[in-house]
């Protein structure tokens, strides 16, 4: 995997690469920035390569957000599914097995949502995917449901407004497909889903294509210092004394335990995001900077309560 | 450093200034002592992100 991102960032500028999907994912075994491949993530990130990535299908349950999709720069992605009934969005809803944050790190992840069920593409016979689930397959299309899929579905939307604004910086890119998302919300107006497991809530192409808003991703973060060991960062994410995880500084964010209702929530943009909400924000009034000096155990314990 | 302990190095990886490489628990081991090596890593396997609900989604 690292050889293939090495390979991407090698030939950026030959093939004019500006988009990376990566519908993988592995259990997180360190700090994102001691991962390997995480760190050729953060690279590619670097070199003004937009990176999506895939949360994990682990979920549920909070913090299974899983390696790469816990680097804090790149874009994670969960999946939605429209139950079946695409023209009917009453029913959509998060999918179960989507990963859901907090990271180790206290970062938000999925910082976004996608249509991740039931997906279909074209798919040649003789492809290790055919060959691997020949039930998802019917000898032209190949229909899987995941957070990989739904990762596809954001590279799209990312391409997609590179073509209309080829300048914008990665960091401009995310801003503008994250803040045009549209949260699920209930009838009260409250989140559907807390903001570990939808994110911003779903992607919406036309929107993000449209948004002129680029200054909302990965404030405070410095990936050059990252990369280079001189920084680390931590995000807002924080739990309380009863376990719940929360953002710090904000009321009503939190992570419950209900887990993903049967029922369908509408995508709207009606919620009112505080300027408080910190998509991002590594260093800002509630982050902080994770520093060489603490130890693997302390900084493994400490996640929660260094402010 | 990798060919001095004898190990077999099977890819450069310039984009995390690392290699990949063959090597026998007794020569990580002395890698590993050598402070010009900063961290070791196992090699580790990835999943695509395909989901295998219970109930179609």
């Amino acid at each position: 995997m690292i050889r293939a991102i090495d390979w991407v960032v090698a030939n950026r500028r030959k093939l004019r690469i500006r988009v990376l999907n990566l519908s993988f994912s592995a259990e997180a075994r360190s700090h994102y920035w001691d991962d390997p491949i995480s760190q050729a993530v953060m690279v590619a990130w670097q070199k003004e390569i937009f990176v999506v990535a895939a949360a994990g299908n682990r979920g549920p349950d909070a913090m299974t957000i899983g390696v790469p999709g816990n680097v804090p720069y790149v874009m994670t992605v969960g999946a939605m599914t429209d139950s079946f009934t695409p023209a009917d969005p009453s029913d959509d809803k998060l999918a179960t097995f989507s990963s859901a944050g907090p990271t180790y790190e206290g970062f938000v992840k999925p910082e976004i949502v996608a249509p991740g069920g039931h997906m279909r593409g074209l798919v040649q016979g003789n492809s290790a995917l055919a060959d691997a689930y020949p039930e998802f397959y019917d000898g032209q299309y190949f229909e899987m449901s995941g957070t990989s899929q739904a990762t596809a579905v954001v590279s799209g939307i990312a391409a997609l407004a590179l073509q209309a604004e080829p300048w914008r910086s990665v960091d401009e890119l995310k801003c503008k497909i994250l803040s045009a998302a549209k949260p699920a919300v209930k009838a009260d107006g409250t989140l559907a889903y807390s903001v570990f497991q939808q994110g911003a809530g779903v992607a919406d192409a036309y929107a993000a294509v449209m948004n002129q808003t680029v200054d909302c991703a990965n404030q405070g973060l410095h990936i050059d210092n990252d990369i280079d060991g001189f920084q680390h960062f931590g995000g807002p994410a924080n739990q309380d004394e009863y376990g719940n995880y929360y953002v710090m500084g904000l009321d009503g964010y939190l992570w419950t335990d209900s887990g993903v209702g049967t029922e369908g929530y509408l995508w709207t943009d009606a919620y009112l995001w505080t300027n408080a909400y910190l998509w991002t924000d590594g260093v800002g009034v509630d982050g902080y900077l994770w520093t060489d000096a603490l130890t693997e155990m302390a900084s493994m314990a400490s996640w929660v309560d260094p402010e | 450093m990798v060919a001095a302990q004898g190990g077999q190095i099977t890819h450069e990886l310039s984009v995390i200034s690392a290699v990949a490489a063959e090597l026998t628990l007794a020569q990580v081991a002395d890698l590993r002592a050598d402070d010009r090596i900063r961290r070791i890593y196992d090699n580790g396997t990835v999943e695509t992100a395909a989901a295998r609900a219970a109930t179609p989604t």
